[in-house]
């Protein structure tokens, strides 16, 4: 999953009593010290589980187990508990599992370092979740009077409908759909500018609408075009201003402002108005605004709308690289660019008529709304009856045939073949070679996730 | 703390937006005492004409152009509180309410912030105004009780402060601030007793004007500057801008948290 790696080192004393010390080397805002936790046997369960005796200081650590599976695995299961419960809110705790697999040879050297990683196979259960979303719906209402008197006519718009989302700590998570699909609506509501209209949300632990004021100490938003900032004051102005309205302590204003004009890269443009800055700049100091206040979950929307492609590529990567997986951000991602998204996201949402339709990693998503490899293939002289006659002598599925727009003799035919391999590609070079025709190009396509992506608006829009 | 760090940086963002460059800053500086002259050619026809002034009590013949002068002065900073108060709106229109609203910064820092700003900045344009009509006027003034005064004067500036809380509580609800201030400006103008004496109302309006904190600054103002009254004279309308000074930011604060929970939950905070 990339969000964190857990070192571990493995005491066990007895390979048959499958207790021992876990210690645990993790960073981030609420565990920057050493952790050890000591399992011990339970009386009350079968001899090959122990439950958790682990230090009261590290309240997040819910439950502690080492289960023997076979006669060469061991597996370490680390249960942690919502964040909230460290403030006492009594919520909810949602079971986190990490797991790893250490064979008993080298348990039995007594010290075992490992890296228990998130198990991606591990379904519905997330190490941490940071933002939390359930049955969050939003609907607008707009009230019209004809001509500003008579009978008023109310019309509601869903715009969120029922949306269920966990994104874990350090996690980027994208949220994909066309304009109107409820992405900037979600992103307002848990960033508190909107109220739901029903549903619950937290971040951290903290609800959207009864701890908002907490909420808006620990996220900020970036929005794409160019807004939220004031163009008469300097860059060094503007975030100055918003690190005073974050109440950023006074000791560190300074620090802090220094620290993202450094990180976006504006440091030597710092003291120009705004107004003089390019496009590309303003969106780097929005960006240092929202990281004014060091969040712990940043929503992006839509942050490369509007850039030049080299702009838009740096500014990804330093989203990726330098938020993500340096800082540990959490960050929401919306966007329209799909191959923006699969670059740069952990997980992906689509989200259609305020409904999130699929989930998934970038690469299960394109796997499983669009499982096949398609085979394109750039053919000369050839008509399109000996391709079918192809098609059904081989068997193979021709998805589409069309003439090349941009070749001057009309000669060239683009051939997409479903379900295809390097065999197809040999067989179908083979074949037309043989009988005097050109195979151009061939290339296996493997499935994107706009592939995936138009895949899902085009069923989504179908009536049902 | 937090509160005045807030205010504070309101206050110098308002003012370098405001003086970006120092060609702006000059025109500042010198625009009060245009302004001066331009009352000056306004009234020069008025010189040494009288018109009644009657009030708790007083019923005195003051000279024209100092009763318009302190109606126009009291009225210049009742604008600017009304153009405070749309503060939002122009966050709004500039893109950086949402950047605002996204901050835990306190509401009535951030609306404070703006007021005081605006209220420095036209206390510059009043006194200005106030010097060039001392140069070019002789006005009769009888000032018995510059204490009286004093407190008269913050307790209008206040008020009015406070009225200006209301306001952009008002404006951010029903995202009009810029029509509304505009189109307040002229009746209260009117009502308030800035360019014709109040006592010249039928009673019924008269009533109604009490509820506007410039009617009785003016009232105040007027007494003690061309009437020679004092603290003791004007003590009806010292208390009544004192209540709207307490009551007002309630009232104020109130209506600000009601109009974001209500904006937000009708979702025309980012909508303009």
């Amino acid at each position: 999953m990339g969000w964190e790696r857990l070192p571990v080192d493995l005491h066990t004393p007895d390979a048959k009593s499958p207790y021992g010390t876990v210690d645990i080397e993790t960073r981030g805002p609420y565990w920057d010290k050493p952790i050890r936790l000591t399992s011990r046997p339970d009386s009350s369960s079968s001899g090959t589980t122990t439950s958790m005796v682990g230090s009261a200081s590290f309240s997040w650590v819910n439950n502690f187990s080492i289960s023997y599976l076979e006669k060469s695995d061991w597996q370490i299961h680390i249960s942690r508990g919502d964040w909230a419960t460290r403030s006492k809110k009594h919520t909810p705790i949602s079971p986190s599992c990490f797991s790893d697999s250490l064979s008993e040879a080298d348990s039995l050297r007594g010290v075992r370092r490992s890296e228990i990683r998130y198990r991606d196979h591990d379904p519905g259960v997330l190490p941490f979740a940071d933002v939390k979303a359930t049955g969050l719906s939003r609907v607008y209402e707009t009230r019209k009077r004809k001509y500003g008197i008579g009978s008023q006519t109310i019309s509601r718009i869903n715009a969120v409908v029922d949306l269920e989302l966990e994104i874990e700590q350090g996690e980027l998570f994208g949220l994909l759909g066309p304009n109107g699909a409820g992405k900037t609506t979600t992103v307002k509501m848990l960033c508190t500018l909107l109220t739901p209209t029903r549903g619950n949300a937290s971040i951290r632990g903290l609800d959207i609408v009864k701890d908002a004021n907490k909420v808006r100490k620990i996220v900020n938003m970036v929005a794409g075009g160019e807004r939220m900032l004031y163009y008469r004051l300097t860059g060094r102005e503007n975030l100055r201003y918003f690190a005073e309205l974050y109440d950023v302590s006074n000791s560190i204003v300074r620090k802090r402002v220094q620290q993202v004009l450094d990180l976006v890269g504006l440091a030597d443009r710092a003291d120009d108005e705004v107004e003089k800055y390019s496009k590309g700049m303003k969106q780097r100091l929005q960006i240092a605004r929202g990281m004014i206040n060091d969040p712990q979950v940043l929503f992006l929307d839509e942050p490369t709308l509007g850039l030049d492609v080299d702009i838009a590529k740096d500014l990804r990567a330093f989203i990726r690289k330098q938020l993500v997986e340096e800082q540990g951000k959490t960050a929401l991602l919306t966007t329209h660019y799909l191959a923006e998204a699969e670059e740069m996201c952990d997980r992906v949402s689509f989200i259609f008529k305020g409904k999130i339709v699929s989930t998934g990693t970038p690469a299960e998503l394109s796997r499983l709304t669009v499982p096949t490899i398609t085979a394109e293939l750039i053919l000369s002289d050839v008509k399109d009856a000996d391709i079918q006659q192809f098609a059904s002598d081989t068997g193979l599925k021709i998805k589409s045939i069309e003439v090349v727009e941009d070749d001057p003799s009309k000669s060239k035919k683009r051939v997409l073949i479903e379900n295809a391999s390097e065999d197809t590609i040999r067989t179908v070079f083979e074949h037309f070679h043989s009988r005097g025709a050109r195979v151009v190009s061939a290339a296996l396509k493997q499935p994107s996730l706009e592939d995936a992506y138009l895949e899902l608006v085009r069923t989504q829009a179908k009536p049902s | 703390m937090s509160f005045f760090r807030v205010l504070r940086a309101e206050f110098l963002k308002y003012f370098v937006q405001q003086f970006v460059t120092f060609r702006t800053a000059f025109w500042f500086l010198i625009l009060p005492f245009a302004n001066g002259l331009l009352f000056y050619s306004m009234y020069l026809p008025f010189s040494n004409r009288l018109v009644p002034l009657n009030a708790l009590g007083f019923s005195v013949a003051v000279d024209i152009v100092g009763f318009t002068l302190i109606g126009q002065l009291l009225y210049t900073f009742f604008v600017g509180m009304s153009v405070a108060g749309v503060q939002f709106d122009n966050e709004r229109s500039q893109g950086t309410f949402e950047a605002m609203l996204l901050t835990p910064a306190s509401r009535m820092a951030i609306m404070l912030g703006v007021l005081f700003a605006a209220a420095a900045q036209y206390l510059w344009l009043i006194i200005g105004a106030v010097i060039t009509f001392l140069i070019f006027f002789r006005l009769p003034i009888i000032l018995n009780d510059p204490s009286a005064l004093v407190l008269s004067v913050f307790l209008t500036y206040t008020a009015l402060v406070s009225l200006g809380i209301c306001l952009e509580a008002v404006f951010i609800h029903t995202r009009r601030g810029v029509m509304l201030g505009t189109m307040l400006q002229e009746p209260i103008a009117f009502v308030s007793g800035t360019i014709l004496p109040s006592s010249a109302f039928p009673p019924f309006l008269l009533q109604i004007t009490y509820l506007i904190p410039l009617t009785l600054g003016l009232i105040s103002v007027r007494l003690i500057l061309l009437a020679g009254a004092t603290l003791g004279d004007v003590l009806l309308p010292v208390f009544g801008l004192l209540a709207m000074t307490l009551v007002l930011p309630l009232l104020g604060k109130w209506l600000i948290s009601h109009a974001e929970a209500s904006a937000k939950a009708q979702g025309t905070v980012g909508l303009f």
